[in-house]
């Protein structure tokens, strides 16, 4: 029950002590409070940047999600986004993400983008010479395809995490910003919306290693990045045979690791880097024999003999 | 009439006070803030500019004579040695424009660790991208992980030299900790002999931060120790350190991503239980203390 406790002032106006001393009491905290230079922390924020508002049926535009830590050190994120039957995504791009290792990269699935990822160390904002302090950055981009006129709209998963970077996994305070887009009828000009993007340069050169897990198996760990397109895949190759798509780690199908390594790391635009690992240990002469040679051996045996056959049947001619 | 608008005032800063309580508040403080300029090539006496390759140089302060290593979207890149003022300098250099990820870290005389300072640098095309006054925490290490009641604990480390050492400890069950300031040598070490006698039992907290008057170095690594009322064996083993190497790397993040949405095998468990959040899982929360456990 709330009791106010009131009185009477020399004008016989009815006046309320706890409202004054609060009043008062409150008006002097926040003024404090701006004196002194108050961060109020509300937690991180995931919000939609679009390239453009006004958008017609058949432009092509991008939409950049980004991530707000409100000076929070934060080091893991996890979440979906999803969009309205109104586009269509075209493309992901993740080269230029605040996010230093996926866990999941951000794919599709249906109208939706799963992600999630590591950031050691810890994220505050992007840091740049062209502004002060540091500024929201960017999780993935988005390039859809406006296919029908309406209110679009492009939403957050209430369940996405941003966690602490304070080695116990606590939980950040997450506040979501979903976004509407107007999409009008016209003609739509393709890529008019879209920056200009010409991506000629390879991923960044990296060293695949071979670790021992506890399942006391060998595998391959690699893993690089791509400032523009991202990575799109890797693929691995042992020995002689084809290049394999893989995803580190990546167990290799030889465990007696005498066979030369290829990590090839290929981007969003095709450009590839080639990484080798060569043999830990000299392979004694019968572990250097491979199927291809086994096979090639044969051939030559059965040439031989043949020779043989047709030289013996002349000679008893 | 007055009364009911009254009420609704009371009940307006009742809010007010929810609110204020139930935020995080934080103060400005003076820790340090990390400079970055750009320096653009300009034609000088006409004709076209130079060509800057885009490279990014960082200046910083770590401890007399120590390693400081770089790591570029969490990987090792080079590794350089302070001066005897501390100072550092490390060029990366063939860079693409794009946002990394850097890190440093120093190690210190006992071999230890500081905790791990990471920006995320927006670099230009063709333009030099200085990042300075990088000043790393201090390292922090304890002579035991657990004591008997009225048995001392020493605090030590590494530090930028002369700096007062900002000592910060409590129960890792409460909020609430207890400071001590000591001065570091002029090889930057610094060290606290912690009478255990008037301590509660428990498992405590310890970190530690540099002041050098206008600014402050973030807080080291937090680490633990324990009063017990009998000796206890001491742990020998990095948190997140998965396949026991000494290190929290992309090994261990590749292992981690091994398990994630898998079932633990028999062997695996007992390590996720010592070195992770011991839930019997891999999830965010284990790649989050992978993340702040990282050495590169």
């Amino acid at each position: 029950m709330i009791v106010l406790n009131t009185y009477i002032n020399k004008k016989g106006e009815v006046k309320n002590k706890i409202f004054i001393f609060l009043f008062v009491f409150f008006t002097t905290v926040i003024y404090l409070f701006g004196l002194i230079g108050v961060n109020m922390v509300f937690g991180s924020e995931y919000y939609f940047d679009v390239s453009k508002k006004n958008i017609q049926t058949g432009d092509l535009f991008e939409v950049t999600f980004m991530l707000d830590t409100e000076g929070e050190s934060i080091n893991a994120i996890e979440g979906s986004t999803s969009f309205s039957r109104h586009l269509v995504l075209k493309q992901i791009r993740s080269g230029d993400s605040l996010v230093g290792l996926w866990v999941d990269q951000p794919v599709a699935d249906g109208d939706h983008v799963n992600f999630s990822g590591i950031i050691p160390g810890g994220y505050v904002g992007d840091l740049g010479a062209s502004w002060t302090g540091t500024r929201p950055g960017k999780v993935f981009t988005l390039i859809f395809e406006a296919r029908e006129s309406g209110d679009a709209w492009l939403q957050v998963d209430r369940d996405s995490t941003v966690l602490l970077n304070d080695g116990k996994g606590t939980k950040a305070q997450v506040i979501i910003k979903n976004t509407n887009i107007n999409i009008v009828k016209g003609k739509g000009s393709l890529f008019s919306n879209v920056i200009s993007w010409e991506d000629e340069d390879k991923p960044e050169s990296f060293n695949p290693i071979i670790e021992l897990f506890p399942d006391g198996l060998y595998y391959l760990i690699f893993v690089t990045s791509d400032k523009d397109s991202g990575i799109a895949y890797y693929d691995v190759r042992e020995g002689d045979d084809s290049f394999v798509i893989a995803k580190s780690p990546y167990l290799l199908r030889e465990q007696y690791l005498g066979l030369p390594i290829m990590v090839r790391a290929v981007d969003k635009s095709g450009n590839k880097r080639l990484a080798s690992l060569f043999p830990e240990r000299q392979l004694t002469w019968y572990e250097s024999i491979n199927t291809r040679d086994i096979l090639s051996g044969i051939g030559i045996i059965i040439f031989f003999i043949f020779v043989f056959i047709l030289r013996w049947r002349k000679k008893r001619k | 009439m007055y009364d009911r608008f009254h009420v609704f005032f009371y009940i307006l800063i009742s809010i007010t006070i929810i609110f204020f309580s139930s935020g995080e508040v934080t103060f400005a403080s003076s820790t340090s803030t990390i400079t970055i300029t750009a320096v653009v090539p300009t034609s000088g006496g006409g004709g076209d500019p130079p060509i800057t390759p885009t490279e990014v140089s960082f200046w910083g302060k770590a401890y007399p004579n120590s390693t400081v290593t770089l790591l570029k979207d969490a990987l090792f890149v080079e590794n350089t040695t302070a001066n005897s003022a501390s100072e550092f300098e490390i060029n990366v250099i063939d860079l693409v424009a794009g946002t990394y990820l850097f890190s440093f870290y120093a190690e210190d005389i006992y071999g230890t660790q500081s905790a791990l300072v990471t920006m995320s640098v927006n670099v230009v095309d063709s333009v030099q991208t200085i990042v300075s006054s990088i000043f790393l925490p201090p390292t922090i290490n304890t002579d035991k992980s657990s004591v008997q009641q009225r048995e001392d604990i020493t605090i030590f480390g590494q530090t930028i030299g002369y700096s007062d050492v900002v000592i910060e400890f409590g129960l890792a069950s409460t909020s609430s900790s207890t400071a001590m300031m000591v001065v570091a040598d002029g090889n930057g070490l610094y060290e606290y002999i912690l009478d255990t006698t008037l301590l509660l039992f428990g498992d405590y907290n310890v970190k530690a931060k540099a002041d050098l008057g206008a600014i402050e170095t973030s807080y080291s690594k937090v680490i633990s120790f324990s009063i017990d009322e009998e000796e206890e064996e001491e742990p020998d083993f990095l948190m997140a350190d998965l396949n026991d190497d000494g290190k929290v790397d992309i090994v261990d993040f590749s292992i981690a991503a091994f398990w994630y949405k898998r079932t633990l095998s028999e062997d695996f468990i007992p390590i996720e239980e010592k070195r992770l959040n011991a839930d019997g899982k891999i999830n965010l929360i284990d790649f989050s203390m992978i993340a702040y456990y990282w050495t590169g």
